[in-house]
């Protein structure tokens, strides 16, 4: 698979990994009432592009305004599936973007920093327009 | 003695899967040997049919629409040169025909699938490919909606049933708080009727336990949490009292995470990564210490004497789910509150709601300014303050989660 696309629903995010540009994005919100059954495809498929990636240089963005405890676990479950891929030898930025007045998802991206050391995490200001 | 009542259950509705036979209407049909001349006549008789279904021997061989056919008859000389030639001349070959047990969502799917005309000129339905009667767009509509309106109803009863069964578990700990702290405020507000937000109070001599937890999920998925969780607390605090939260967060730990067999040493996958977001805290009265333990809390304080709001926040370590260690400690804070301290704690459902705008979250900065803002103002004049800030915020944004917080002073 070389590309994966889900367009965004109210509750749940939308999804553009596009594997042979090595370009992952996810953007908008997420608190499916069945977050697994959202995220779990998205997490094998990364596993998967993952193991078939050597050496490359990955960029993730994440712009996402809301999301549930459910959901959380499951991104974060991905987050780690990038983060042993990252301290295997792919280099992968993650590019995580906040509105500026949005301290709730500026200190995920802290936490998300602390917990994933070898990701390249970058805190990106949404500009506006 | 002959008892006046008839006992036979024979005529009593059974509950069945409604399906395409219950939009059967036994309209008239046209044999494909008719002449166009004949259904003019028939549609001049029958000013309500819309529609002709065209059978052969039981089976059905087509549509004839009453306003395309007349639209046909009325051009020049159609009438003279189509008249007595067979009525399968204007029909249509290739109306939507279905079987009567088709279920409604299947016919629903078809009827749209093939275009309009499915919903102006009806359907047919056959039972083993016999012609069986004809249904109309206008009745499939009619009973999806009655469906739809009866599944809902279905719903809603089954959720409220089971919000009084979440209501009445948490209603001890509405005796216990009333009693230990009467000045205090709780709001619990479930997003859909129930919820996975719960609460805890146990009331003391020597002081009073709170929990206020979050559980994954929302509404019923939610809600079990709640039940499963809140019963591991119970027997938790039989088992160890209440004035240690990090001893009893632990100790719930470990009983949700073999309650759903999260537990790293049976070797299957486990099915349920579920688990909460707490603050537990056990005040003393002898102290006057407040000993708080948190699992992702949120508790802020601000005391008299002070300028800022103090945000505790405890382990970043959830109660449950598969990763947490069946071992893990928690972490207990011993926080010497004097007198007329304002706390308040909160789930996340109130930090996260998405609003204003920018659609972005509530966040806790308009938690710390109203504390520090009204101060003087008691635990339900600041909750209401809160809830009004919330649902200017909010505007016309959905509620995201449920949303439980607790707001008290401290008194001597």
């Amino acid at each position: 698979m070389n590309h994966l696309r889900i367009p965004a629903s109210p509750t749940t995010p939308e999804v553009e990994f596009d594997f042979s540009a090595h370009s992952l994005a996810i953007k908008g919100e997420s608190y499916p009432e069945n977050a697994s059954a959202f995220y779990q495809p998205i997490i094998d498929a990364t596993r998967a592009y993952l193991a078939e990636c050597g050496g490359s240089a990955i960029t993730v963005n994440i712009s996402l305004g809301y999301f549930n405890s459910s959901s959380t676990k499951l991104l974060f479950s991905f987050f780690e599936a990038l983060n042993n891929s990252a301290a295997d030898g792919n280099h992968i930025t993650l590019n995580w973007f906040y509105d500026e007045d949005d301290e709730t998802i500026l200190e995920f991206g802290e936490d998300i920093q602390e917990d994933f050391k070898s990701l390249d995490f970058r805190s990106q200001i949404i500009e506006l327009g | 003695m002959t008892i006046a009542f008839d006992a036979s259950r024979t005529t009593m509705p059974r509950p069945t899967q409604v399906s395409a036979r219950d939009l059967c209407a036994h309209q008239l049909q046209v044999s494909p040997d008719l002449t166009n001349q004949d259904v003019q006549a028939l549609f001049d008789q029958h000013a309500k049919v819309t529609s002709l279904p065209v059978v052969d021997n039981g089976l059905p061989v087509g549509l004839i629409n009453r306003d395309r056919f007349l639209t046909q008859v009325a051009k020049p000389f159609h009438k003279e040169v189509y008249g007595r030639k067979n009525c399968t001349l204007f029909m249509d070959a290739e109306p939507l025909i279905v079987d009567q047990g088709l279920s409604i969502e299947a016919l629903t799917f078809q009827a749209v699938a093939s275009g309009e005309k499915a919903l102006s000129d009806g359907f047919i339905i056959t039972d083993d490919n016999t012609y069986l009667g004809l249904g109309s767009g206008m009745d499939l509509m009619n009973l999806v909606a009655e469906l739809q309106a009866e599944k809902n109803r279905q719903i809603m009863h089954s959720i409220d049933y089971a919000s009084v069964i979440q209501r009445a578990m948490l209603r001890t700990s509405d005796q216990a708080l009333s009693e230990s702290l009467p000045t205090a405020h709780l709001e619990w507000q479930p997003r859909d009727t129930v919820g996975g937000d719960f609460y805890h109070f146990v009331n003391r001599a020597e002081g009073w336990f709170a929990a206020i937890a979050d559980c994954t999920g929302h509404g019923v998925p939610g809600a079990f949490m709640t039940l499963i969780a809140s019963s591991c607390l119970g027997q938790a605090l039989e088992k160890l009292g209440p004035e240690d939260p990090a001893a009893l967060l632990a100790e719930v730990n470990q009983s949700i995470k073999s309650q759903l067999g999260q537990c790293s040493t049976n070797g299957i996958t486990p099915e349920s990564d579920d688990g909460f977001d707490a603050t537990f805290m056990w005040f003393d009265r002898r102290s006057q210490a407040l000993t708080v333990a948190g699992a992702k809390a949120a508790l802020f304080s601000l005391s008299p004497d002070s300028e800022e709001v103090l945000h505790f926040k405890g382990d970043r370590m959830g109660v449950g789910h598969v990763d947490t260690p069946d071992n893990f400690k928690w972490h207990n804070q011993r926080l010497f509150l004097p007198p007329e301290t304002l706390v308040l704690v909160t789930t996340d459902g109130l930090i996260d709601q998405i609003g204003d705008r920018k659609n972005i979250a509530f966040g806790k900065r308009p938690i710390r300014t109203l504390l520090q803002n009204q101060r003087q103002a008691t635990p339900a004049a600041l909750s209401k303050s809160l809830l009004d800030q919330l649902s200017l915020w909010q505007g016309e944004e959905l509620r995201r989660d449920d949303l439980t917080f607790f707001c008290f002073r401290i008194h001597v």
